[in-house]
């Protein structure tokens, strides 16, 4: 690595000289000092100009033989010379393998706002992987056990039914008969319920159901809840957790949708909050094909009442789908603001937008069209 | 690899004079308005520290004789790069959650300041090393500092659930501002970064760790640090960030062993693993962090602990848990030769979507990457 910068910047040092030589004499500098610039610096061809102009101004070493407008105009173009890492990357021919994947991540943040993501694949739908089942595997010490937990959901809501699952297997993943009992642990500190979970169906999958906020329990404070899972045939302990939200606020069900002076979709959500807090909400938008289009995410603080969020969804996104309206809200995540975050079960508000041909949204980059 | 003169025993005058030498001819040949930018490193640590000087101290300290005399900046600084330190408290008697204000907050207030020319109020033994305004910036974390950089760049995109905001320890939000932080930042590099957390965390809070053989090494105790260090989502960072990142985010992760006795603690985490953290984690695959993860980065049935067939799972680009996060590389390093560049060539993995760049370790082959 030394070694290999080393000789590079020798080699850079040998041909600036070079350049320097050349700038001085006099002779056509510019056009002389163009070729030198191509084979040793390796700007981009449509720079060479610029920067001998500029260095010829700041060196005072042959501004005497520029007209002074080419000066001028030199120093005008000296300051768009781009200087940025990126810009600097872009212009290097040798490009490793981490200056592709930087340019390639920079192109795709400026085609749209930072506040829309793109929805490859329906697997990839990133709202959809917040909520998938958080399913645990932990081996014992020997290596010749593995236990699997989960919940049912990752958050619920007052009143909701939590299951619980636990599974022991060998190491060759058959399922072995065993008893497993169960803690209920609400911030990792207060000890609620103990229990133990059965297989009715004799499937190998142990089971625990209850009820959040039932009568035998006080009224549960929201927060991590934490369902410690043992199995003392193996000595193997793991543990599954859920949040039970109280996100303090609804949505009524109510949508409607517009084009925006800016060419993207603007749906609104009608909500109902109980109390001021801040809020967070992340949307999903899909073809009525239901090819995935993107996400859109907005938070703040909300008072208490009935009111109106605009999700809004870039028209170059839409547009990059190919695909003519009606558009389906296919999911949203409300979530009030909090440590712990608290999220309310996913919503699916089954909402499709009017008819809209995909020409009617914009079709500049974002980053252009600002 | 790169062993050049940068201890701290070193001459002061540690950069390599050649380069030097090349470096003024360029400067002159150019122009001050032309002159190319240094990179600069800010550097963030991971978990256990409790002053400056052992924020300083970090990257070339060790657990393990082995790694005696060696140090990441021997391996990271090329000619002309700077780098900054940040110290946030994150010892276990501290406590401080990684979204707190005193974590996430200090650590986006000290990017700022560093980026702004303002130095890091250390003295380098490296000679002009301090990083100025003109740099182009980077930032590389390890262990704890991963969860902590996912967490600024996550709230720093508008419309993320916590929009330039930390919080206090009574978990009151408290401004930082993030989005200026990430600003101009090229890349994050997290190195064995806890992203979806630690098993040992898991085990530690579950009360099940082997305390005696790796305990003191890792954490003390179920502080509030560790708990939002578990590896349930209820409390993991990428569900408390929005979908998109304020910088691209490179994963490097580690799967060796710790060397000697404690080797044993890989025994306790399931899949690969760098001693403390599971690969699943470091390198922000969807699903569970305690996935049994290979070093390839893929999962696969297996029979007696031999796998067989093809991958069930490939914690690819388009498999990560987090936004705008990609793979960088798999290495052979373990949790303490990640952050002080104690193994000189671990064998590297081929990974997909991985980078192609560079060789040695982890700070070698960042340098040569960027």
């Amino acid at each position: 690595m030394f070694t290999k910068k080393t000789m590079s910047l020798v080699v850079f040092s040998t041909l600036a000289v070079m350049f320097s030589f050349l700038i001085s004499s006099g002779d056509s500098p510019i056009e002389s000092s163009k070729e030198s610039s191509k084979t040793a610096l390796t700007p981009p061809s449509t720079q060479s100009p610029i920067i001998i102009n500029a260095i010829a101004e700041t060196n005072g070493l042959s501004s005497a033989l520029l007209p002074q407008q080419k000066i001028k105009k030199a120093q005008k173009q000296a300051q768009s010379i781009p200087r940025s890492y990126l810009d600097k990357i872009k212009a290097n021919p040798e490009k490793n393998s981490f200056h592709e994947a930087l340019i390639k991540d920079r192109q795709q943040q400026n085609k749209y706002p930072e506040y829309n993501q793109r929805i490859a694949t329906i697997e990839q739908d990133p709202i959809e992987r917040r909520y998938e089942i958080d399913e645990r595997t932990t081996q014992n010490e020997e290596g010749d056990r593995q236990l699997t937990t989960w919940t049912n959901q990752k958050f619920y809501l007052h009143g909701d039914e939590v299951t619980v699952f636990a599974i022991l297997e060998d190491s060759r993943g058959v399922r072995i008969k065993t008893d497993f009992i169960g803690q209920l642990i609400y911030d990792e500190t207060q000890d609620l319920q103990h229990f133990s979970f059965t297989d009715t169906d004799q499937d190998g999958v142990y089971e625990y159901q209850f009820r959040l906020d039932n009568e035998a329990q006080k009224t549960l404070l929201a927060g991590v809840y934490k369902i410690m899972i043992i199995n003392n045939t193996n000595e193997m302990v793991d543990a599954a957790s859920f949040t039970l939200s109280q996100p303090e606020a609804v949505l009524t069900g109510e949508y409607r949708d517009s084009i925006s002076s800016t060419g993207n979709l603007i749906i609104e959500a009608e909500i109902e909050v109980s109390k001021k807090n801040r809020f967070y909400l992340q949307a999903s938008l899909y073809s009525s094909t239901n090819d995935p289009i993107g996400t859109t995410q907005i938070s703040g603080e909300l008072a208490a009442g009935r009111q109106w969020v605009s999700l809004e969804f870039d028209g170059m996104m839409i547009r990059d789908v190919a695909e003519p309206g009606p558009y389906l809200l296919k999911s949203i995540s409300l979530a009030k603001v909090a440590m712990p975050i608290q999220r309310a079960p996913l919503i699916y508000p089954n909402f499709y937008t009017q008819d809209y041909s995909a020409e009617q949204f914009r079709s500049t980059n974002y980053a252009l069209a600002d | 690899m790169k062993k050049i003169t940068k201890h701290a025993s070193s001459t002061p005058s540690s950069k390599r004079p050649l380069l030097s030498t090349c470096g003024l001819s360029m400067v002159l040949l150019l122009g001050a308005g032309q002159a190319l930018a240094d990179k600069c490193f800010i550097m963030v640590h991971g978990h256990g520290v409790s002053s400056s000087s052992e924020a300083q101290n970090y990257w070339s300290n060790n657990n393990f004789s082995e790694y005696n005399g060696d140090n990441f900046m021997d391996d990271l600084l090329a000619s002309s790069d700077n780098y900054g330190l940040t110290y946030y408290k994150s010892s276990d008697g501290a406590g401080y959650e990684y979204w707190r204000d005193e974590a996430a907050g200090e650590i986006a207030r000290q990017i700022i300041s560093i980026k702004a020319g303002n130095g890091d109020g250390y003295s380098h033994a490296e000679s002009s090393t301090q990083c100025s305004a003109s740099d182009d910036f980077f930032v590389i974390a390890h262990s704890q500092g991963g969860p902590e950089m996912m967490y600024i760049a996550g709230n720093a995109v508008s419309g993320s659930p916590s929009y330039n905001t930390a919080y206090d320890s009574s978990g009151n939000s408290v401004t930082v501002d993030f989005d200026s932080s990430m600003d101009n930042i090229e890349a994050i590099f997290s190195m064995g970064g806890s992203i979806t957390g630690t098993e040992g965390a898991d085990r530690i809070c579950n009360g099940s760790w082997v305390e005696y053989l790796v305990g003191e090494l890792a954490f003390g105790g179920c502080n509030d640090s560790v708990k939002w260090q578990q590896t349930t989502d209820a409390y993991t960072v990428r569900n408390y960030i929005g979908s998109n990142l304020g910088a691209p985010y490179w994963v490097l992760g580690g799967w060796n062993e710790f060397p000697g006795i404690a080797s044993a603690s890989s025994l306790l985490l399931s899949g690969d693993d760098d001693g403390y953290i599971n690969l699943a984690s470091q390198m922000s695959c969807s699903g569970s962090a305690t996935r049994n993860l290979y070093n390839d980065l893929k999962t696969y049935k297996h029979f007696l602990g031999i796998k067989y067939g093809s991958a069930t799972y490939k914690c690819k680009d388009s498999n990560k848990g987090t936004p705008r996060t990609y793979n960088a590389f798999s290495l052979d390093e373990d949790h303490d030769s990640e952050r002080n560049g104690g193994k000189n060539s671990p064998s590297n993995k081929s990974i997909p979507n991985g980078l192609s760049c560079g060789s040695g370790n982890m700070a070698s082959r960042i340098s040569d990457c960027t």
